[in-house]
This record gives C-alpha cells, structure tokens and sequence, in this order.
C-alpha cells in the first residue's frame, strides 16, 4: 500500500481564521486607500468638488434629510483612516525603541491592529454605498434573473461540452495500465478531477464571460436596467445562475465519475484504497545524543543532497532521531482502553546495498513516549521487563502505565514509500498533563538513511466516510468553479467577452501554487539560500555579464539604479499577488486519492477565503457596471 | 415655447411628468475627444395624459434623449428629471414602461415566460403576475402563440410581445421608441389605435417617431429636433393649422360647373379666393385596411369599391 500525503505547506483552518482576516483587511485596506486618493484627486482636477462632501460615487448626496447619516458615516469612515494610521506607525515606531522581544512583538501586535482598525475604515468607506445598496437588493429579482441565466444556457445549448466527459469514460481505461493495484486508485481518482475540474472551468468561464456583453450587445440589457433592477442585481442574479446550474452539473458529474471509478479499479485496490482517514499530524523535529548523553534538538535531519528538500534524514546506526509532537490530542482516544493505530510511510536513501538487498527494507525502530511520565534512564528496565516472559510483558498497558513509554518489541523493516501501520496502547496517554505526546523514529540499519517528513507520519484517530470525503473534494472543486463565474462575470462588466475569458483564465493560471511561487519568488528580496541573483533587472545583468547567481555583482551607479528598479518591481510583483487567487486553498484532490480525511474545518476555512477573495471584485463589479453607459 | 423655463430644478408638480433642463450629450471617443454631439440643450416639459412626440430624421437625438430619461446614457450637460427624479434614479423605473426600438427581448424565452420574468422583476406577487401576463397576452393577440420561443415569432409578433412587457406593471408613463417601425399597416394601426386607448385610461405616452403621418395621427404635442437641436415644440394641430386658408366639407353633393361657380361667388363676396374645390381621396392606409377587413369578411370574393366600407375601430385619420 502506499499513500502519502505531501504537505509542502500548511492549510488554513478556522483557528486561523483571527490573522487572516487581519491580514486581509490590511491589503484589501491598502488598496481601498488607493481607491480614495484616486477618487478624490480625480475630482479635484475635473472640478467635481471633493468627494467628501459628496459620498465616494456622488450618489450619497442625493438622499434625502431623514437619510443624512449615511452621508454623515461615510465621513468619519474617512475621517478617523489617517488616525488609524498614524496611531500604527507611532506603536510600530515605538516597538523599534526596545530591544525586549517579547515587549517588541506585543507592541508590534499593537501595530498590527491599528493597521487592521485602518483597513477596515478604508474598506467601509469605500464599500459604504455598495453595502448600503445590498440591504434594498430584491431576492425577487435576483432569482429571476439567475432563472433566465440558466434558461439561457440550457436552451442555448451550452452544456453539451459535457458529451466530452462520456468520451473520457469510455475510452481511458485503454492508456491506464498501472503495475500495482494501489496506483489504479490513484490515477483514475486524479484523472476524474482532472476532467471535471477542466470541464467545468471551461464551460463556467465561457457562459460566465459572455453572458452580460451578449445582453449589452444584443441590447436585452435596455429592457431590464429599465425596470426597477439594480445594475448589481443583474450581475448578482448571473452569478447565482450559472452557479447553480453549474453546481447540479458538478453533482451529475461527480456522481458518474464515482461509479466510473468503481467500475474501472480491481477489487484489492478498492480496499486497499477507498479510504478516508482522519489522520492527527503532530510537529516533527529532530535529536541527537550529545556527548554528555543528553537529547539536542535540531530543526532539519540530515541532507542527502537532494535538490527536493521536503524530507530531512535520519543517519542509520546513529544516535540520531525524528520526534513528532503532538500537542492536545483528543480525550477520546484514551477514553478506552485499546491500541491506536499509527501510520506512516519513509523515503530511503542507501549509500551502500550492505548485507541488505534493495527489497529488504531498512531496520526502523518507533518510540512512543509519554514525557510526564518517561525517563530515559529507565530504559534498561523497561527492555528487561519487555523480553521477560511475565504477564506485564505481554500486557502493552500495564506497561505503558509503568513506564510511560512503549516501543515496538524488535524493530520493522521499513521498504521504500510503503505504508505502515504500528499500533501503541491508549493508556501510554493518560496524565499527560500539558506535555506533548511524543512519537520517536529511529533508524537501526547502518549507512542507510531515513528520509521523513512533517506528513510522513500520523496517528489515525478513525475512518472517515469515503463518499462523504469524495464529495468533500468535489466541494473544492465547486469553491474554484465558483471563484472562476464570479471573476468571469465581474470582468465582463467592463470588459468585452473574449478579454474577460482571457483575463479570467490569466489569473486562474496564475493563482496554481506553483506559478503563485514563481512570482513570489520574482517579487522577494535578494537571499542567498531562497532567492540568489537578485530581482530581474539584476538577473538580465547577470546574464548578459556571463556571471553566476551567487558571484558578487560591482555595485556602480548603473547597477545601483537597476536594483533600485528591482525594488519597484517588487512591489508590482507584491501587488499582483494579492490580486491573484491563491488556487493552493482549494485544491485538495490528493486527500481523496490518497485516502485522507479533508478536514471540515479547512473546507469551511476555504469558504471565507474565497468570499473574502471576491468582496473588492463584486465591488469594482458594483461600481463599473453602475459608471457604464450601457446603451453607448 | 412657453413652457419652456430656465429652472435648474424641476418643478415640484404632479401635472408635469417629464422634465429636461439644458439636457446634453456628447459622444466621446476611447481617448475622451468629442466625437459627436447628439443633443443640445434641449429644455421640454411633458404633462400628465398627453401623447408626446419627438420628431425628427434618423440622428437627431431622439432615442439619446429617451436613454437620456432612461438612465441608459448619462448627460453630458444638464439634467433630465422623470416624476421629479434624475434619470439614474431606479425606483422611478416603476412607473414606467419602455419599449425599444427593436424589441430588444430574450429570444430563447416564450411569451408567457417573458412576462413573467419582467412581472418578477417589478417585485409582483406569482398571481398578479399570471392574472397580469394572461391579460396582456391576450390583449396583444398572442394568445394562440404563448408557448413558442420569441426567435420562431414575426417582427409584428415581437413588437407586440415587446408592448406587452412594456405595460406589464401598469405603467404612469409609456415610453416608444419608432413603436411602428417594422411594422405592416395593420400593425401600425393596431398599435396607434393602442396609444390612443392608453391616452383614454389616463396614461402619459412620450414616443419618437420619423413616421411623421402616425406621429401627426397620435400625438397631442410634439417637439422637433434636428442634428441635436430643439427647432419647433407645439401641439400638433396648432404647429399645422394654416391660418389664411378656410377648409370646408359637404356631404350629399356631387361636384358641377354650377356648384363651382356659386361657391366661387360666396367665397368672392367674402373677400376670398377659391383655391380648389374637389372630391376628397382617402389615404392609402384606410384603402389597404378596408380592403383587409372586406378580404376577412369575405373570404374569396374581389374588394368592390362601391360597397359600404366596414367599420375601421378608432383612428383619427380619414376621408
């Protein structure tokens, strides 16, 4: 069996929910900032007057008396920004002028806060009117025309691009040929998504981006706008169409992919494979005896030289170990006494074949370790009790109870990327107090090396629903379906069908982690380790120099001002990535294909990032649809 | 000309439903240069129950003045008010009904379900939607053809659904675009024969036109305009009286020498001169419609002009 979960980065859950809404308000703030300059020097120089007395968009000055606190709200928004500011730089300020951490970090959280109290002044003021405006939104309204959005897409046939998927059925079990049972699972699994997620973003972006320029062009849009319809209705109303209609696409969909897949795998691969584990990861660090024979941690394992630096090594025969914590465990798992399934899988790397074949595995040894209780001095004693032929040896509890520590009676031969499960009693965690349960690995066969990582080991709290789990990846489907109508619509707004299909798909590209990392890259400052060779006008001189990435470049005049070019860039760079979609958030086809649990808390986590990701689109949507002359 | 006011503001009464005060607009082009100025300081008030006409050949601001009260454009200079409100203002949009141009409808929907969208959008409850767009389907002779999609529909079935949205909410003000354009002459007749009923119940229609005998037909006051310009406003019979002539008619008499020559002396004793004196024609469009209706009534026999003509329903224009 293998199954590995690859965690390159860590998913948001709601516990995180406090620092990204700060953070979020801080950028989104920022360029709500820029928003009211903007507005505000327009004005001036058109000598509209400013827009303060007015309202963002002028349309706050056409209320009426008994309506004067909106006016009068959208002025302190405005007015208490520069305070806001002013009171975060002061703390930030402040905080230099200390040399204690701890008072610096508080003060800087400070900072951080007055910087967030800004933000959400910004964004309020700049989204005053458009969220006054949503309180007189008609659902009447807005479901009729999400009902001739959907009308208007079957009728027009536009989902017969799904015949495509029949012939992905039909025909792809002819180049799937796997040598292993397991892989079946995974290659059809990710082959379903694939096609789903293609298809249905394919499809989405279309009737998404071509739906209101069709209504401005065929001039459908004269007889709504002049019915009682607010202009963001229309767009609210195309967005909540289209997704529904995709929405019962997906779930057709998914559904046949499903029985696709039954169909398609062995029977020993099914079992092996249709899981959903919910794993508990714990953190994972690494010790080595010192010479006065005291545990030294340390952060990384070992290097093997790999350019991949995901996993850290473990040296065979050593004295070297990889310790996973696990912090607040849940008290159900020691409620009873029973064994509680650990598992993990490891990457080895051999520098010798030794007296080993290549398919015989390397000698691992797993250490379970309750820190309230356990002395490593008791070792001896513990080993002797083991190999006695008493009823506490045979009793894992009993000693568990004893020791506080359990650990494999002889230790397992470990192959490459294989999936084990080791078992460690539940009693091992009782009176754990505040300490952090401990799970040791260490490697016994000399010359080889252990290669492991954060994801590379689990305790397995229970099994999950497998359907459930696979509905839970189409949802994250569903999340980038959705994100791609609304970004399809709100740039059509403005922009004619095929550059809103274009940018739509642009920012889609850009946002898949690995292209989001590229351009963070390009938009970091010069580092070493992460980002040799400076920005890209540093990197042309390189190349054009014939120098290496990490050689000394002559800091003359001219290069001065191309790094200070650099630093502009890095900041458009900065820019561009807080407008992209940041694909990673969704994307979670490997739990399913790899059998793991997709935590709810992530999934809804998800929700909020993706509706905080669209409130500046629906925005701008709001504001461009509303200054649009539709009929010139 | 008189009602024509420098007032910036509009005037607070319910008589006056429509209201533009030096209302402009220029077209602009990507790079904002003036490309084309459709309409110049036009400054007209339309009161509550009349049939308003804007007159003028193609390009002369007619329709940029109707976007203009619709909020589709947004003027350049002044202000255009409908029911005391700008043009941008949405909630004045439940008094009105508009029809375009082209009847600019969603042609994968049937006649009924275009009703219904439109009813929902003016936030009426399911029954007086269904009561509401049964009456008006009817009303519009579509009755028959409810359940086809408007792309299978004729450009007269379309105009005609395209009036009935336009009324669906009972509408204060009506407002036409070239409401005849298109249409053959049973269908222009139909629809002025609907204008003057709306004008009976009390409605205030404004409606642009370069058919100038439907506009003459229907509207009680028009305005001219010419490449942007407000040249002439009035009521129609008033701008097309000519003062120094008398036109009379007589019934019963068949026109003679001696007929002539009594007249011309009448007409000389009072200081007159006898332009002509004839046997009226009628217009080309009551010929076509009797011939239609006797067609109707008699299926297969040949139109005989001396026969008694059926009766044509409404209609100011005639013999």
């Amino acid at each position: 069996m293998f199954a590995v979960l690859i965690k390159e980065s860590e998913n948001a859950t709601l516990s995180d929910f406090g620092p990204y809404l700060l953070h979020w308000l801080i950028v989104t703030g920022t360029m709500a900032v820029l928003v009211l300059v903007v507005v505000e020097i327009y004005r001036l120089a058109t000598g509209r007057g400013s827009s303060l007395r007015r309202g963002l968009t002028g349309r706050l000055s056409e209320v009426g008396e008994q309506d004067a606190w909106k006016l009068r709200l959208y002025r302190l928004f405005v007015a208490f920004i520069p305070l806001a500011v002013a009171v975060a730089l002061g703390l930030y300020f402040w905080s230099l002028r200390t040399d204690a951490p701890d008072i610096r970090q508080s003060r800087e959280n400070l900072a951080l806060l007055a910087a967030g109290a800004a933000g959400l002044l910004a964004v309020l003021a700049v989204s005053w009117e458009f969220l006054l405006d949503l309180a007189t939104l008609s659902p009447r309204r807005v479901w009729a025309i999400a009902r001739v959005s959907m009308t208007e897409a079957i009728r027009r046939k536009s989902l017969w691009g799904f015949v495509v998927i029949l012939a992905v059925f039909l025909f792809a079990s002819w180049f799937i040929q796997t040598d292993r049972p397991e892989h079946q699972w995974r290659i059809y699994v990710q082959l379903v998504f694939l096609v789903m997620t293609l298809l249905l973003l394919i499809t989405s972006s279309i009737i998404a981006c071509f739906s209101l320029p069709n209504d401005i062009k065929q001039q459908t849009i004269h007889t709504i706008i002049t019915k009682p319809v607010r202009r963001f209705e229309l767009v609210l109303g195309r967005i909540v169409g289209f997704t529904l209609l995709m929405t019962a696409v997906l779930l057709v969909m998914s559904q046949l992919s499903l029985l696709y897949v039954f169909r398609g795998i062995d029977e020993s691969a099914k079992e092996q494979s249709m899981r959903a584990r919910v794993p508990i990861f714990g953190s994972l660090h690494f010790e080595e005896l010192d010479s006065q024979m005291k545990w030294r941690p340390t952060a990384t394992g070992v290097s093997v030289g790999r350019e991949w630096t995901y996993r850290s090594y473990i040296r065979g025969g050593s004295a070297q170990e990889a310790v996973w914590r696990f912090n607040r465990l849940p008290a159900r798992l020691s409620r009873s006494e029973r064994m509680i399934p650990v598992e993990f899988t490891f990457d080895i790397f051999r520098t010798s074949k030794g007296g080993e074949d290549y398919k015989e595995g390397v000698s691992t040894q797993l250490a379970f370790v309750n820190p309230n209780k356990w002395d490593f001095g008791r070792y001896a004693d513990y080993r002797k009790l083991l190999e006695s032929k008493t009823e506490a040896s045979d009793d894992p509890h009993k000693l568990a109870r004893q020791f506080g520590y359990y650990e494999l009676k002889s230790p397992l031969t470990v192959v490459d990327y294989q999936t084990y499960t080791v078992w460690f009693p539940s009693s091992l965690l009782e009176d754990l107090g505040n300490e952090p349960f401990e799970i040791r690995v260490a490697c016994r066969s000399t010359s080889q090396y252990l290669g492991m990582a954060k994801a590379d080991l689990y305790i397995l709290a229970e099994e999950g629903s497998f359907y459930l789990n696979f509905m839970k990846g189409t949802l994250c489907i569903w999340f980038v379906m959705v994100l791609m109508i609304t970004l399809g619509v709100v740039f059509s707004t403005y922009l004619n069908a095929l550059v809103s299909l274009m940018l739509s798909w642009f920012m889609l590209l850009c946002g898949i982690p690995k292209l989001r990392g590229f351009i963070k890259l390009v938009g970091s400052a010069f580092d070493p380790d992460e980002n040799p060779g400076g920005g890209p006008m540093e990197s042309v001189v390189r190349l054009l120099q014939n120098k290496s990435l990490t050689a000394p470049i002559e800091q003359t005049r001219g290069i001065r001002v191309l790094q200070w070019m650099d630093d502009v860039f890095r900041v458009l760079f900065n820019g561009l990535l807080a407008i992209l979609p940041d694909l990673g958030h969704y994307t979670r086809t490997d739990y399913v294909a790899e059998g793991f649990n997709i935590p709810g808390t992530e999934l809804a986590m998800s929700f909020l990032i993706l509706v905080a990701y669209l409130f500046p689109f629906l925005l701008a949507a709001y504001y461009l649809l509303n200054a649009r002359e539709v009929a010139n | 000309m008189a009602e024509i006011t420098s007032n910036s503001q509009p005037t607070a009464s319910d008589d006056i439903i429509v209201q533009t005060r030096t209302l402009s607009k220029v077209y602009l082009d990507f790079w904002g240069r003036k490309k084309k100025q459709a309409l110049r300081a036009l400054t007209l008030d339309i009161r509550r129950g009349e049939v308003f006409g804007l007159l003028g050949p193609n390009g002369s601001g007619k329709t940029t003045t109707i976007k203009l009260l619709l909020g589709l454009l947004f003027p350049s200079e002044g202000e255009a008010w409908v029911f005391g409100k700008p043009g941008t203002d949405v909630s004045k949009n439940e008094r009105i009904g508009y029809l375009p141009e082209e009847s600019y409808l969603y042609r994968f929907l049937t006649a009924e379900e275009t009703l219904d969208f439109y009813g929902r959008l003016f936030n009426m409850p399911a029954d007086v939607r269904r009561q509401r767009a049964q009456e008006l389907i009817e009303k519009v002779g579509l009755a028959r053809d409810k359940k086809r999609q408007l792309k299978e529909y004729s450009k007269g079935m379309r105009q005609r659904i395209g009036l009935a949205q336009a009324l669906i909410n009972d509408p204060e003000l009506i407002i036409l675009d070239e409401p005849t354009s298109g249409l053959d002459p049973i269908g222009t007749r139909w629809m002025k024969n609907l204008i003057l009923e709306l004008k009976d119940r009390g409605k205030t229609v404004l409606m642009c036109s370069h058919r100038l005998d439907d506009v003459q037909d229907v509207c009680d006051r028009i305005a001219i305009l010419y490449e942007g310009d407000l040249q002439e406003l009035g009521e129609v019979d008033k701008l097309l009286e000519i003062q120094e002539q008398v036109q009379m008619r007589a019934k019963g008499l068949r026109m003679t020498d001696e007929l002539r020559r009594d007249l011309e002396s009448v007409v000389r004793k009072h200081g007159g001169e006898l332009v002509e004196v004839d046997h009226p024609t009628t217009t080309l469009e009551e010929l076509f419609l009797r011939i239609v209706e006797e067609s109707k009534a008699r299926p297969g026999r040949r139109y005989l002009p001396q026969r008694e003509p059926p009766v044509v329903a409404g209609g100011k224009s005639g013999a």
